[in-house]
């Protein structure tokens, strides 16, 4: 018992350390993002720019990620674009792990007018919204606001159906 | 075959209508529209007139974002009514859907936090939906002559003011007390969308 409590008390700095440390996230700017976009041709890529502190955005997410796995096979990719501070990234990471999320995912690295502007996609700066891009990478659907499952897939299967691989 | 056009035309409108919302230089509208004020008594956005010009703002009390800016906004607000320009907050969002955006709830907001402007509530939200407002917080400022010189954010940084290095809305209403051309007049922002009446 004294030696675990001995082994515990020499390794609080790491437990400390390991416990403050920032999650490895990457930080995009809209001109990036859009320029990924562009080089997923051929894929049908759904943006969600969303808050780790938005009701909304964590409501709709579990069926964004459903939607968004279901349809992976036919080359459907999901970019999780946050726009969280660097105080919430812990949160950020825990809940894109919580989703099972493992790629894709983005932090907004710029200021609003800047990162929106870049993206170019005539997005009001609502959260959460969901942009829904062809296999040409032409943004096909703005969702401002929350999107069901149900209204996502509607659309996917529309883009899908247009141009099959 | 021109059928066709005609749908095509129509569907195109209602995809891209989401976007749409009130233009630099476009009039004011509804502006003799009653709305419930938090003193009990209803108010127009022509009865906050200012000689100078008028800002409206749409608000709501729930909002990170609104809270995050809020202390900033209540401080210019003060500054800018001294300047001649008149000041609107307007709460959009459907309490059924957002119990915290209720008419007490308002109540509260505004003396807590020292509101010296009206806080009015937009029953149908018809007038967030007239000025194509989307989001809160959204800010429209508009001339003496009623035209929108101004749409867009507060500042360029919500969550860390000590890090604000454009205070946009400032220098908007500096330019236009001045009489000048504004130079920054549709900047972009993120906030939480209006939850708007059914």
């Amino acid at each position: 018992m004294k030696r675990s409590l001995a082994i515990g008390l020499r390794l609080w700095p790491v437990f400390f350390l390991l416990a403050c440390a920032k999650p490895d996230l990457d930080l995009v700017r809209g001109m990036e993002l859009k320029q990924q976009i562009e080089r997923d041709r051929g894929s049908v890529v759904i943006v969600n720019l969303w808050a780790s502190w938005c009701k909304p955005c964590l409501g709709e997410m579990p069926e964004i990620v459903a939607a968004s796995q279901k349809y992976a096979p036919w080359g459907v990719k999901l970019y999780l674009v946050s726009t969280d501070i660097e105080s919430n990234w812990r949160d950020v990471d825990r809940l894109t792990q919580e989703w099972g999320v493992n790629e894709g995912i983005f932090v907004k690295g710029e200021k609003d007018t800047p990162f929106i502007d870049g993206l170019g996609a005539d997005w009001s700066g609502v959260l959460p919204t969901t942009l829904l891009y062809d296999r040409g990478g032409k943004l096909r659907k703005v969702f401002e606001g929350v999107v069901t499952r149900r209204d996502l897939e509607i659309e996917l299967v529309r883009i899908l159906e247009e141009a099959k691989p | 075959m021109k059928q066709g056009w005609k749908v095509l035309t129509v569907l195109g409108l209602f995809v891209f209508s989401s976007a749409w919302a009130l233009k630099l230089g476009e009039p004011i509208p509804m502006k003799e529209t009653k709305l419930l004020n938090i003193d009990g008594k209803e108010l127009s956005v022509a009865e906050v007139w200012g000689e100078k010009g008028t800002l409206v703002v749409f608000s709501c009390n729930h909002c990170p974002y609104v809270k995050a800016w809020e202390e900033r906004l209540v401080k210019l607000t003060d500054e800018v009514q001294k300047k001649g320009i008149g000041v609107i907050a307007i709460n959009a969002n459907d309490p059924k859907q957002v119990k915290e955006d209720g008419y007490e709830a308002m109540k509260k907001r505004a003396a807590q936090k020292g509101y010296s402007f009206p806080y009015v509530v937009d029953k149908g939200s018809k007038l967030a939906r007239a000025y194509g407002a989307k989001k809160t917080p959204e800010i429209f400022l508009f001339n003496p002559k009623g035209q929108l010189v101004y749409h867009g954010a507060i500042d360029d940084n919500a969550l860390a003011p000590k890090k604000v290095e454009k205070r946009y809305l400032r220098d908007a209403v500096a330019d236009l007390v001045a009489g000048k051309e504004i130079k920054m007049a549709k900047t972009r922002s993120i906030g939480c969308s209006i939850k708007k009446y059914k």
